[in-house]
């Protein structure tokens, strides 16, 4: 169980992450948001490119 | 997890998941286009106009006020608003102080030069679009009933994390079975981009709800808070604002210092007491700047009578318009808040394909008892 969570958890909270950083700050933290939040399309394209 | 438990949870999920399936689907679509409607907004023309003075003197907000009533004889003011990036200010008039929203003209004023500056060349589209979006054209019946697929929508992502750990667990993760069968791919497609989206979908589902609650939260507050901030002037009617707009939204700004005026409530309207012109003012940071808090002037005497932070469920909901729009954090936000929207739109496609082709499945095997 706590294996098949490890990553989705990761980027649950590198999500929750991104979604206060540009909230909270302005400037770099801008791009940082945008960067944490698409790293849950990047895992989906890993996932889709190394479909077996 | 026992087999009982795992049904449970599938019929949680199955279930919740078809009855907001059309509607979720509607929200991702018009949500596209939503998410850039600046962008578009812009690129329709409405950043073409120039003030046509730019470096003359700012007519006065009374100035302004005046200039918009003369254009609307036998109408009141309702609401001011000011422009950020530009010398505009917008004026709402309607009938009465109370007239609903259909009835309220809304005009933009240069305020270099008293003209009218133009609309949103295209508003038509967004506006319907985001109508759509917002109430299926229904008014409140028809946000309540968006808030509710919201809500369905959070419990079939709730009850789809629980039963990723039964459907996983043999799987590592971002396995994707293409080569079994089309029903073994979008099942694992399905799994790997709705775990993955849980935190992002969440927020805007949940904030999303929370926005359909914008007419209940406004009128709370109203019978609540400004009510009890009001209690000396009850049973009087509404009255004409005669107190200067100008020196009542100075005598704010020293109440409530470092803060960016964002609009102005007329005596009698959604926003304000029968006897107060309310400003509305929002922090300068980039937290606070998506709160706000109002000052009460009387709209004769032009006193202060009253400062109040805005109560938490105001708050909720002035933080769930950032966290369901996505357009606080610039383009790369708009962008990645767009590719999750598509995303959505598969987990939520591939929901609904996953459910027939597995009916049909079962269907099949049901079929030799029946001779």
């Amino acid at each position: 169980m706590r294996r098949a969570f490890g990553v989705p958890l990761l980027l649950a909270l590198s999500s929750a992450l991104g979604l206060g950083a540009a909230l909270v700050a302005d400037g770099v933290w801008d791009a940082l948001s945008g960067l944490l939040l698409a790293l849950p399309v990047a895992a989906i394209a890993w996932g889709w490119l190394r479909r077996s | 997890m026992r087999q009982g438990t795992v049904r449970a949870w599938q019929a949680v999920h199955t279930w919740t998941s078809l009855v907001c399936t059309v509607f979720l689907l509607l929200l991702c679509l018009t949500g596209l286009p939503l998410i850039f409607h600046h962008e578009i907004d812009d690129a329709l023309g409405h950043d073409r106009w120039r003030p046509a003075n730019p470096d003359g003197p700012l007519m006065s907000y009374d100035a302004v006020l005046a200039t918009a009533l003369k254009a609307r004889p036998g109408e009141v003011p309702v609401f001011m608003s000011f422009d950020d990036d530009r010398p505009v200010v917008n004026v709402t008039t309607a009938p009465r102080p109370d007239s609903p929203g259909g009835e309220m003209h809304f005009a933009s004023f240069d305020r270099t030069s008293g003209e009218e500056a133009p609309q949103v060349a295209d508003g038509g589209v967004m506006d319907f679009i985001l109508q759509l979006h917002t109430d299926m054209f229904l008014g409140l019946p028809g946000m309540l009933f968006l808030g509710a697929m919201g809500l369905a929508f959070a419990a079939a992502v709730v009850s789809g994390v629980v039963l990723y750990a039964p459907f996983m667990q043999k799987l590592p993760f971002g396995a994707v079975r293409a080569s079994r069968s089309p029903r073994a791919k979008w099942l694992d497609l399905h799994n790997l981009m709705g775990v993955v989206t849980v935190a992002w979908a969440l927020t805007v589902g949940l904030t999303g709800v929370v926005n359909t609650l914008a007419t209940p939260i406004v009128d709370h507050w109203k019978n609540t808070e400004l009510a009890a901030l009001t209690k000396a002037y009850a049973g009087q009617g509404v009255v004409a604002p005669t107190a200067s707009l100008d020196a009542a939204v100075a005598t704010a700004r020293q109440a409530l210092p470092g803060m960016e005026l964002q609009f102005v409530a007329f005596p009698g309207g959604a926003y304000s007491t029968a006897h107060h012109y309310a400003v509305f003012f929002h922090g300068d940071k980039p937290l606070t700047k998506h709160l706000i808090t109002p000052a009460l002037i009387d709209a004769r005497t032009g006193e202060l009578t009253a400062v109040r932070p805005m109560p938490w469920y105001a708050n909720a909901l002035s933080i769930s318009q950032p966290l369901h729009f996505g357009d606080y954090g610039g383009l790369a936000l708009k962008l990645a808040w767009a590719a999750l929207d598509l995303v959505t739109i598969v987990v939520t496609g591939s929901g609904l394909y996953l459910w027939v082709a597995r009916r049909k499945v079962r269907a099949r095997q049901a079929a030799p008892a029946v001779a």
